[in-house]
């Protein structure tokens, strides 16, 4: 096959799937041409038909769409439950395929998925986790893993500025129901912190989390977290998130033996440390001394480029090689976090990770089989610009 | 009235600064008539540093001669109930210093005999005089911010070496201060936070010890709680984290509070609207902009601390206004670290207001195993090596 261009089919043309449509098809991505979209729904199908060029083939279903050989690549943009089943699909049809987040809604069906994967080593799979191309989530995961500032003691994530109207919860039938989306701020917001949280700091051994459901909103899923997180060595955090606060917050804060790093409302902070507290502090003769430091300038690179950069990075490995932004196998961390956080709170105590992955899916499929269907739902393609 | 004749029971670090300070003249409408302490190196200090004032080794003999209207409690911790209770059945008015106690058993029974006596009974809360954390409380409470959503506070910038730690034997210790950093540099925080809002009624705590440090205490803790209404609250404090934080952000349904590096910033609904209702008619799925405006509130005059809650005291003794740090109130924060004690050990949420005896239980078995150990260390009671300056160190304010 020629790999000079990938040849993208786009399945799922709601709320990302479109934007991602329009954005290829406007040659925004170097070396990727939108060839195939699929979608369900005869609206979105209308829709693409009047908005997307011409020569973009439109199909009802996925095998459709993997069927036509023209495509090389496909970019999975459905509701959560489907993700790993297609992706497991496009692999075995020799596809290179990226996932939107999140890998899927319970680490089982994501396990699966990433057994295929290792079945394919010749084929791309890379994760839509466009918040890594940020500037400031690059450096902060190069300093505290460049070993330069010691280990991490403590992780806070205060994310609360994710606000949602009603509106938004109504428009979509899956969207936050435990059948059609499997949770709430956790499955659709918050995926993006949750990758980011292990990708700069490891993935915590044991979760203990409480929240909300519908707390803010007529929803049947939680939309108001809070967990506390212990690492394997020993660093301790919180992460707080919902859906209900205004204006929220976004603050960030690692604090490391040497250094002390906070990314409130897109600034990044740096407090150094002359010498390793852990060192100091049984060193010091003097009870209420404290070790010197100072703030340091920080110098971002690059360009914050999002889902662009995400799909240049998807385009260049299978070209050329070059890294990806997300590999689509780290999918799994972030929602193996998410999972417990869930499990965690429905049993009331703290969870160990790893977990048990059928009491998972047993407690998700009770919820899923008393989910209720949503009666005032408006089929409405919300402009999310700039929100994720 | 006639000026208030006062005693300070414990000359130690805090007790010797409270007593220069009323020694001087600075308080008003009160003076030093006595003060007691066990350790004669304390006595001696008294007597040459306090000349005039009679010096006292027990208190239950200061108690029974009645030198003095009003008694000033700054012993070790454990102490306080017992000599408040003690005092105030007397007839004396009681000022006492923080914690109100150890365990909340005892500090209920205080209570209890404070509410019978008729004295005035205070608390050395001396960070409730800060202008910033009363702005807050003020607007807060008159409805600005709206109902509580969430109250988040982190308080890592209490940094001690191990130095710090090992320059007392009651130090850090079950049988001296009840615990650690809940006990000795939290207690402020956490009166502040039910100050502001109230308390919450369920926890969840990891506090677990000697982390950062050789000691049988906590040295750092993280509070999980959620109150009646369902509102949610996180409070994280450490003695191990440098350069560490202090942060309190408060989420309300009408707009946020945060104070951060001396500065109190709040970003309010325009109009007054409340979030829940925009939530439930607004159109679109997020509003690209809700109209909020923003007050950043800089903390202008010093907060008046020590001299300001002896003042206080003072002043309700003398013309009956009401105190800005009641004693009674000392129960809320203390019932907040012993929850976290309690859920730590169990491992499970616990309810407030709090199972006293199941507390005590806990407190017990580790009292009881801390001095198994230092008998099996063979350690004695060593002094203290403390700063006795008779000035209140600027450490005792709230840092940013």
């Amino acid at each position: 096959m020629d790999h000079q261009i990938v040849r993208i089919g786009i399945i799922g043309i709601g709320n990302m799937g479109s934007g991602h449509a329009e954005r290829i098809a406007r040659g925004d991505i170097s070396g990727m041409e939108l060839v195939a979209v699929a979608d369900e729904r005869e609206s979105r199908r209308d829709w693409a038909r009047e908005q997307l060029p011409e020569t973009v083939h439109v199909y009802e279903t996925a095998d459709e769409l993997m069927a036509d050989p023209s495509v090389n690549a496909v970019l999975v943009a459905v509701p959560h439950y489907q993700h790993p089943a297609l992706v497991i699909k496009a692999l075995q049809h020799g596809l290179h395929v990226i996932s939107e987040k999140p890998a899927g809604v319970y680490t089982g069906q994501v396990q699966e998925m990433n057994k295929e994967a290792e079945r394919h080593p010749e084929l791309t799979f890379a994760m839509m986790f466009n918040q890594r191309t940020n500037p400031i989530y690059i450096k902060m995961h190069e300093m505290v893993n460049s070993g330069d500032y010691g280990k991490i003691k403590r992780v806070n994530w205060i994310i609360t500025d994710w606000y949602r109207t009603q509106h938004y919860y109504n428009s979509g039938s899956w969207r936050a129901t435990w059948a059609g989306e499997g949770g709430g701020v956790l499955l659709n917001q918050c995926p993006h912190q949750l990758d980011l949280l292990q990708w700069i700091c490891g993935m915590p051994v044991r979760v203990m989390s409480y929240m909300h459901e519908g707390k803010w909103h007529d929803i049947e899923v939680e939309d108001d977290v809070t967990t506390y997180m212990e690492f394997a060595d020993g660093a301790t955090g919180v992460f707080i998130t919902s859906t209900g606060d205004a204006p929220g917050t976004n603050r960030f804060e690692i604090d490391l033996e040497r250094a002390k790093l906070v990314c409130d409302n897109d600034q990044l902070t740096v407090y150094e440390l002359d010498v390793n507290e852990r060192e100091y502090c049984y060193t010091a003769t003097e009870g209420f001394k404290k070790p010197d430091g100072h703030y340091v300038d920080v110098v971002l690179e690059g360009e914050n480029t999002q889902h662009n950069g995400v799909l240049q990075a998807f385009t260049d490995h299978i070209i050329s090689g070059a890294p990806l932004i997300a590999e689509g196998r780290e999918g799994i961390r972030g929602l193996t976090l998410s999972n417990a956080m869930h499990l965690s709170h429905w049993l009331g105590h703290p969870v160990e990770i790893p977990f048990d992955e059928d009491l998972y899916l047993k407690e998700l499929n009770k919820r899923r089989a008393t989910s209720r269907a949503k009666t005032t739902v408006v089929e409405d393609v919300a402009n999310l610009d700039g929100t994720y | 009235m006639n000026t208030i004749r006062a005693a300070v029971i414990g000359i130690g670090n805090m007790g010797s600064a409270h007593a220069s300070q009323i020694y001087r003249g600075n308080v008003q409408g009160m003076e030093l008539t006595a003060v007691c302490d066990c350790d004669p190196g304390r006595q001696a200090w008294a007597a040459s540093t306090l000349p005039g004032v009679r010096i006292y080794e027990d208190y239950h003999e200061l108690l029974a001669e009645r030198p003095v209207d009003a008694i000033v409690v700054a012993t070790p911790h454990p102490l306080h109930p017992v000599i408040v209770m003690e005092a105030l059945e007397q007839g004396y008015h009681v000022l006492t210093e923080k914690p109100a106690g150890i365990d909340v058993g005892s500090v209920r029974r205080m209570n209890e005999v404070a509410a019978r006596s008729g004295q005035v009974f205070g608390i050395m809360y001396n960070q409730r005089t800060n202008p910033l954390f009363q702005e807050l409380r003020r607007r807060y409470q008159k409805g600005d911010l709206g109902e509580l959503i969430r109250f988040t506070w982190t308080v890592t910038n209490w940094y001690r070496t191990q130095s710090y730690y090992d320059s007392g034997s009651w130090r850090a210790t079950w049988n001296g201060e009840g615990g650690g950093v809940l006990m000795n540099q939290s207690p402020h925080n956490l009166d502040i936070w039910q100050w502001i809002t109230g308390m919450p009624e369920r926890i969840y705590a990891r506090c677990p010890i000697a982390r950062f440090h050789d000691i049988h205490v906590e040295d750092e803790a993280e509070i999980l709680a959620e109150y009646g209404s369902g509102a949610t609250a996180v409070f994280i404090t450490s003695t191990g984290e440098f350069p560490g934080t202090n942060r309190l952000e408060l989420s309300g349904t009408r707009g946020k509070a945060v104070m951060e590096n001396g500065r109190l910033t709040l970003t309010l609904m325009e109009g007054d609207q409340d979030i829940r209702l925009i939530t439930r008619s607004e159109r679109a799925s997020m509003p690209h902009s809700l109209p909020m405006r923003t007050e950043v509130i800089e903390q202008h005059e010093e907060e008046s601390g020590h001299l300001g809650i002896l003042n206080d005291f003072s002043a309700a003794i003398r013309e009956g206004t009401p105190l800005l740090a009641p004693g009674t109130d000392g129960i809320y924060g203390l019932s907040i670290a012993n929850a976290a004690y309690l859920s730590q050990a169990e491992n499970r949420w616990v309810s407030l207001p709090l199972d006293a005896e199941a507390y005590e239980r806990v407190l017990r078995q580790r009292q009881q195993a801390e001095q198994e150990r230092q008998q099996a260390a063979g350690m004695r009671g060593a002094q203290h090596v403390g700063e006795y300056t008779g000035e209140y160190s600027e450490r005792w304010k709230v840092r940013w």
